[in-house]
């Protein structure tokens, strides 16, 4: 009975508050009156229990993690197959080779060169070459004898060999170069510069030169 | 009639949807060349390929399985909460969930773009947040040879799954105040009210 009476006068309190809706909304914000009631330690325990899901969660694969790698923490951020991938690329056995040479032909009328290498792709990955391309300089006068690139794209999948032919086209220049400076020669060392290489979308330009001794003239 | 909250619904199903898809699909996806390097991040699952070798870090494995135990947890809260959103506890639960897939959405933008900007700053190369670009590499790193790397960065579908969950999640938290009205809301003092008249 006495419980009723509390009721009805929290009641009659609270509906004359009610009257202002200001008031109304801060009192609904307030949960402090589900202490009369014995509500508020049931939602202050589920508090508490969220807050501790909340902290182990985060703290729990974190400590996992750490103790797992607790010998060796820089680990933690470095793995060790990160380090494995690493020394493979660098190792002898996996490291890139240069293209080897195949063999070459000269076709006088069109005034090309055609030089195929082969390469193996020692990676784990495909590999394309979209563009490998160079002008051609003689060694001894630096003069421009043309151009040499690949016709286009070469795909070469992850341990495979594949060819990859370079047409070099010299220019009328360049035979008139032939004929004055390097008259009754068999050969000429020649230089490429302006080097391109476009593998699987990495250019590397290099402003060096690239010295190729005794390339065998056309007769 | 029992009310429900909708928007809790639906946020709660698409935050359960989407830690099931993190561990498929990454949010963000970054190649280097042509798929000789990527990167494939989310909160969730994050992991590294790098020419062909596939790894992950353990300090971010460790920050993914929090995020998905975060996640599991906070989806399902709001589930809980959003079919009875009139209980004296569901205010509670509410604010524990709501705020996780908003937090994973902000905290990836915002570590997405410190770690960008830091590359940019320690290795001064253009890493992009969208789209192509060819970052070239500092002469001084390159040792005289110019090195051009193209790089592609995208956001993927799970990413703006991420966004619509944490959006019906704020939704949920502003419908809430409509759900429940003070009158409605299994206060004690109203559930004392019906027993006294």
């Amino acid at each position: 009975m006495a419980e009723h009476t509390v009721i009805a006068v929290y009641l009659a309190n609270r509906t004359s508050r009610l009257c202002s809706r200001e008031k109304h909304k801060a009192l609904y914000k307030d949960n402090s009156h589900i202490a009369n009631f014995g509500g508020e330690g049931k939602v202050q325990t589920l508090a508490v229990v969220l807050t501790l899901i909340n902290i182990l969660v985060v703290l729990g694969p974190i400590a996992g993690v750490l103790i797992l790698y607790r010998n060796n923490l820089t680990e933690i951020v470095v793995p060790q197959e990160a380090k494995s991938v690493m020394a493979n690329l660098t190792s002898s056995e996996n490291s890139l080779v240069m293209p080897q040479l195949v063999g070459s032909s000269y076709d006088v009328a069109t005034r090309t060169v055609t030089v195929t290498f082969n390469f193996t792709n020692p990676l784990d990955v495909d590999l394309k070459i979209n563009e490998l391309a160079a002008d051609v300089e003689c060694a001894a006068h630096g003069y421009t004898l043309g151009h040499a690139g690949i016709s286009g794209p070469v795909q070469i999948r992850s341990g495979e060999t594949a060819n990859i032919t370079v047409v070099f086209t010299w220019t009328q220049q360049a035979e008139t170069h032939f004929m004055e400076a390097h008259a009754g020669a068999a050969s000429i060392d020649i230089d490429l510069v302006n080097l391109v290489a476009d593998v699987s979308g990495i250019t590397v330009q290099t402003p060096e030169h690239v010295s190729i001794p005794n390339v065998p003239l056309p007769q | 009639m029992r009310k429900y909250n909708w928007f809790g619904v639906a946020g709660g199903g698409v935050v359960l949807l989407l830690i099931a898809v993190s561990l498929l699909a990454p949010w963000w996806q970054l190649r280097v060349g042509e798929d000789l390097v990527k990167v494939n991040a989310s909160p969730l699952n994050t992991n590294f390929n790098f020419v062909g070798n596939a790894f992950i870090i353990p300090l971010i494995f460790a920050l993914n399985a929090a995020s998905i135990l975060s996640l599991i947890v906070g989806g399902v809260t709001i589930l809980v909460y959003a079919f009875r959103p009139s209980k004296p506890y569901s205010t509670r639960l509410l604010a524990f969930a709501y705020r996780k897939p908003v937090y994973a959405v902000g905290f990836f933008l915002l570590s997405l773009i410190a770690v960008v900007v830091l590359i940019k700053v320690a290795f001064r190369i253009d890493v992009p947040l969208i789209g192509t670009v060819k970052a070239e590499l500092p002469p001084d790193m390159a040792y005289g040879v110019s090195v051009s790397i193209l790089m592609s960065a995208e956001f993927q579908w799970p990413f703006w799954l991420a966004i619509a969950a944490a959006t019906f999640c704020i939704a949920a938290r502003l419908y809430h105040k409509k759900v429940v009205s003070p009158q409605r809301e299994e206060t004690p003092e109203n559930v004392a009210g019906k027993a006294v008249t």
